[in-house]
């Protein structure tokens, strides 16, 4: 165990000493969006008077839609789109009738929906660059060998690094969240509000309705959104590893890790309005890299502690695929120095 | 005899249809300096990262210590410490900051053994600078700290002196020398064959795979001491005479030799006889010596004339 805890020691020095520029860099552009996201959603007055504005707003809308399609100026809404229409409108109104504010009102579950939600996907591409390259960097600098024949095993070499990542991304977030924790507290003219609650959807499908909402917490709200985005990080961390056992310059790495985080969803979405939603395409790893969106009082088609159980069950499949990938390769590869 | 330290047996590895080592049998005991020769592509390179873990043989097993060193590497590696032929290290850390590396990845130095394996190769007051500011020499030498880093009992050496100066390869030559007279044992892979002639006890020669000799030094040069070197006034003649006995034979054509200088074969013994012969032709006899065959020799003697042979074959 002392032996493991060494070997993360080295990697978190290699890590840090070789790609604290990188790092900070990228950490400072995601906790800039983060950032620029809670003073979009900073408010004065009551909450209420805010979700009434926007119910409002949706409500007018909605008959300006109705207008337009029966007049045949629009065509009519597909079914999905006017479901989430719908849902956001009852969301509101459940709020309001039941005396729930908005999760992005409290300073710290805005500020785990900025960092876990908002500028989510850079930090994750970042910790998934990292790891890429940590094995195919110490191939290029003909490192590998020396590491190799030092009496450490294959596999422990290979979970240090992740571990390293793991630890950078977790003080990275922590960083984030507590200064937009701060941010968030200043402009609401208080930080201190641990006990505000927010509502969570059990089942998107069902609405709004008592028996199918939870109020969680602010701090357990941001605990399960750093949990769940934890995940996520293990998960792209463990693609980049599985990339990086076979991969010999760590530019080639980066880039084949980044582009299949990058483009897979992306392609995800173009396909599934052609292929009309299948089930089978929320099963891949590239459509749940955000779990965390799946909480709070926004609607959408798969939200909800159903989507995040989803999006759990997924994370925590394909990051033992691979990593029991990256292991099953890097314990069995020759390496030639 | 001691304990063996690293024992290789029926060693083969290939690389698809390509034979890089085949059935190959060492064994190095605690103590011993052992030369490890072959040309390039002969088959070191593989045998070494066999030895180190990096890859898995075919056939056949490297233990160190009795523990195989792929199936079992950690517990192998616990007794070596290897310098490669590439010295690469954490170019972006410190000379001392690589070592505290290495030491933390399974060793158990300490900062004070780290300072002295510094100090002992010379780089202590360059400790704290950036490896990317090192020299090649200094590289090396931070390699063979790294190397000794828990103090092993076997050393693996793939090429040590490259890219060292005439005084860096004498230090590393008396370090080397001091570390076998401490028992430490040496498996030295090296392109330079005085080197290790001067260092090696024991000797064995790689080519295409196949182990070719293996012995002591002493035993392989040995071979070769019926040879003749003759420095005479007409060595045109000299040859002439010493062609016409039966017993002699010419070892060159003149060409490669020193203009009085002629190179014969002779049995054992023989000297006086080609002496007589020589001075009763009327040539003066200047000086006579036994030729002692270099390591250079026996290895040029095993490589070339077998790629000759397998060439016309």
């Amino acid at each position: 165990m002392t032996e493991f805890v060494g070997l993360c020691r080295n990697e978190w020095i290699k890590l840090w000493r070789h790609r604290r520029v990188a790092i900070s860099l990228v950490g400072a552009l995601a906790l800039g969006i983060a950032i620029l996201n809670v003073l979009a959603t900073s408010h004065g007055g009551s909450w209420q008077d805010s979700v009434r504005v926007e119910i409002g707003q949706l409500k007018q809308l909605e008959a300006q839609i109705a207008r337009a399609s029966s007049a045949g100026d629009l065509p009519s809404l597909p079914g999905d789109a006017t479901q989430v229409f719908a849902r956001q409108l009852a969301l509101r109104q459940y709020l309001l009738a039941h005396d729930v504010a908005p999760d992005s009102w409290y300073p710290l579950t805005g500020a785990a929906t900025s960092v876990f939600v908002t500028s989510f996907p850079i930090l994750l591409l970042l910790f998934a660059g990292l790891s890429a390259e940590l094995l195919a960097q110490e191939r290029n600098d003909e490192t590998i060998a020396l590491l190799l024949a030092r009496p450490v095993s294959r596999r422990a070499i290979l979970m240090a690094k992740a571990v390293a990542v793991l630890a950078a991304s977790l003080v990275v977030v922590l960083v984030g969240l507590v200064l937009t924790y701060v941010l968030g507290g200043v402009l609401h003219g208080g930080w201190d509000r641990f006990s505000g609650s927010v509502l969570v959807i059990k089942d998107p499908s069902l609405g709004p309705v008592l028996s199918n909402v939870v109020l969680l917490p602010g701090w357990s709200y941001a605990l399960l959104s750093l949990g769940v985005s934890l995940l996520a990080v293990l998960m792209a961390v463990g693609f980049g590893l599985l990339v990086s056992t076979f991969s010999r310059r760590g530019g080639s790495a980066i880039a084949l890790t980044i582009g299949g985080l990058f483009a897979l969803p992306s392609m995800a979405g173009a396909l599934g309005p052609i292929l009309h939603s299948p089930a089978w395409l929320h099963w891949f790893f590239f459509n749940q890299v955000m779990p965390a969106a799946n909480l709070g009082d926004r609607a959408g088609p798969t939200t909800g502690l159903v989507g995040l159980g989803l999006s759990v069950a997924v994370l925590v499949g394909w990051a033992l695929l691979f990593y029991g990938g990256a292991i099953l390769i890097f314990l069995r590869r020759d390496e030639i120095g | 005899m001691a304990e063996a330290v690293l024992t290789i047996e029926h060693l083969t590895r290939r690389y698809g249809d390509r034979t890089a080592i085949q059935d190959l049998n060492l064994c190095v005991h605690a103590g011993q300096t052992v030369g490890f020769l072959g040309p390039n592509g002969a088959g070191k390179t593989t045998t070494i990262r066999i030895l180190l873990g990096l890859i898995r043989p075919d056939s056949g097993r490297a233990l160190i210590a009795g523990a195989d060193t792929w199936s079992d590497h950690v517990r192998a590696a616990r007794h070596y410490g290897a310098v490669l032929e590439t010295t690469a290290f954490y170019d972006y850390l410190s000379g001392r900051e690589n070592l505290r590396q290495f030491a933390r990845a399974g060793g158990r130095a300490s900062e004070t053994e780290i300072a002295t394996l510094l100090d002992r190769v010379d780089l202590g007051d360059r400790a704290d600078d950036r490896v990317a500011h090192y020299s090649n020499g200094m590289r090396q030498r931070l390699a063979l700290a790294q190397a000794l880093l828990g103090r092993p009992g076997l050393l693996i050496l793939d090429e040590p002196l490259n890219g060292l100066d005439p005084a860096g390869i004498h230090e590393v030559r008396e370090l080397i020398r001091e570390l076998s007279d401490d028992g430490m044992a040496v498996f030295l892979s090296s392109h330079q064959l005085s080197e290790v002639q001067s260092l090696c006890e024991r000797i064995a020669v790689i080519h295409h795979g196949f182990l070719r000799i293996e012995g002591s030094l002493a035993d392989l040069t040995k071979v070769h001491q019926d040879e003749l070197a003759i420095a005479v006034s007409d060595p045109a003649r000299a040859r002439a005479v010493l062609g016409a006995m039966a017993e002699v034979t010419l070892m060159d054509d003149g060409d490669a030799e020193p203009l009085d200088m002629v190179r014969v074969s002779t049995a054992e013994g023989l000297g006086g006889e080609v002496t007589r012969r020589l001075v009763t032709a009327g040539i003066d006899v200047r000086e006579m010596h036994r030729v002692r065959r270099s390591l250079e020799d026996v290895f040029l003697e095993l490589t070339e004339v077998k790629d000759i042979d397998e060439g016309a074959a």
